[in-house]
């Protein structure tokens, strides 16, 4: 894999380690992202990797692209499917298609297992407003809607 | 001017939000049920995801006295929703001290609403009604 995640303390940058980036490999990533967004087209992840992809293309992004905002885990668990897969890739040219089906499926639910457990984590010993600010969840209640829904809620915090 | 916008608007994304409700429901059936019940106020999203919980996770240690965790479990019960398409699929039930009200309660509960898997560490709890109940799949018993 030619690109890198590494962390500067703001964000996350993804760097082109090489002078060449085989994009025919890079589908795995798009497919991740938009799985991530909830299967639609289109989706802010599928956007994001399409800037790297045309930042890389470009030539505006020799060194570093980077990408503020990006959730570090989310980002990793892709660039690691993405070597993951340009590794399987590599080895099944000599093989057979046979297991092509079944491994990709497996491999997601895997991934989706992770995914979701690492979210639950991250969730635990938090409160919900600690876990608004780690996800950046939108509060979309009036002031009068959260009041009483706090208040319904009470029940929950006892 | 433009570009400094979208990055405002990226910084703000929401993406855990934007997660399908099956995500969003997995992800909350991996946690104790005070806190995927909480997670109501966060916003409308998840407002009412909690009441469609496929798993519930009860523990007893988790609550001041063993009348606050009753009531708790009474109320998760009583406010999940109906509909058949978001039927209780697993119950984790752990109690320390050994309130039979809770555990009859929670019993009928699972039975009338034909949950597959149950694990409790509560010793009583072989009971009739789990016995012939036939959604019944998974019983696991610890002491």
């Amino acid at each position: 894999m030619l690109i890198f995640l590494f962390d500067r303390g703001q964000g996350f940058r993804v760097r082109k380690i090489d002078g060449v980036v085989d994009f025919e490999e890079d589908y795995v990533a798009e497919l991740r992202w938009r799985h991530i967004r909830g299967g639609g087209s289109g989706g802010g992840g599928v956007a994001l990797w399409q800037t790297i992809k045309h930042m890389i293309e470009d030539g505006c992004a020799d060194t570093e692209i980077p990408l503020p905002n990006v959730n570090s885990q989310t980002l990793s668990k892709v660039l690691e499917y993405c070597k993951k897969h340009v590794e399987a890739a590599a080895d099944k040219e000599t093989e057979p298609e046979d297991d092509k089906e079944t491994e990709p499926e497996d491999d997601m639910k895997a991934w989706d297992t992770d995914f979701m457990k690492t979210v639950a984590d991250m969730m635990k010993g938090k409160s919900p407003e600690e876990f608004r600010k780690t996800f950046n969840i939108k509060n979309d209640y009036t002031p009068e809607e959260e009041a009483e829904v706090k208040k319904e809620n009470q029940w929950a915090f006892e | 001017m433009a570009a400094v916008k979208k990055k405002k608007k990226e910084t703000e994304a929401d993406r855990l939000s934007d997660l399908p409700d099956c995500l969003l429901l997995r992800i909350l059936s991996l946690v104790d049920t005070t806190i995927a019940v909480r997670t109501g106020v966060l916003s409308n999203r998840w407002s009412c995801l909690w009441t469609r919980l496929p798993i519930l996770n009860f523990d007893s240690q988790l609550f001041k006295t063993y009348g606050a965790f009753h009531k708790f479990v009474i109320r998760v019960f009583s406010q999940r929703c109906g509909s058949e398409q978001f039927n209780l699929v697993r119950l984790n039930f752990h109690s320390k001290s050994g309130s039979t009200t809770v555990v009859d309660r929670v019993i009928r509960y699972a039975v009338s609403h034909f949950v597959q898997e149950i694990h409790m560490n509560h010793s009583c709890l072989i009971d009739r009604r789990l016995i012939s109940c036939t959604s019944l799949t998974t019983l696991h018993l610890e002491n």
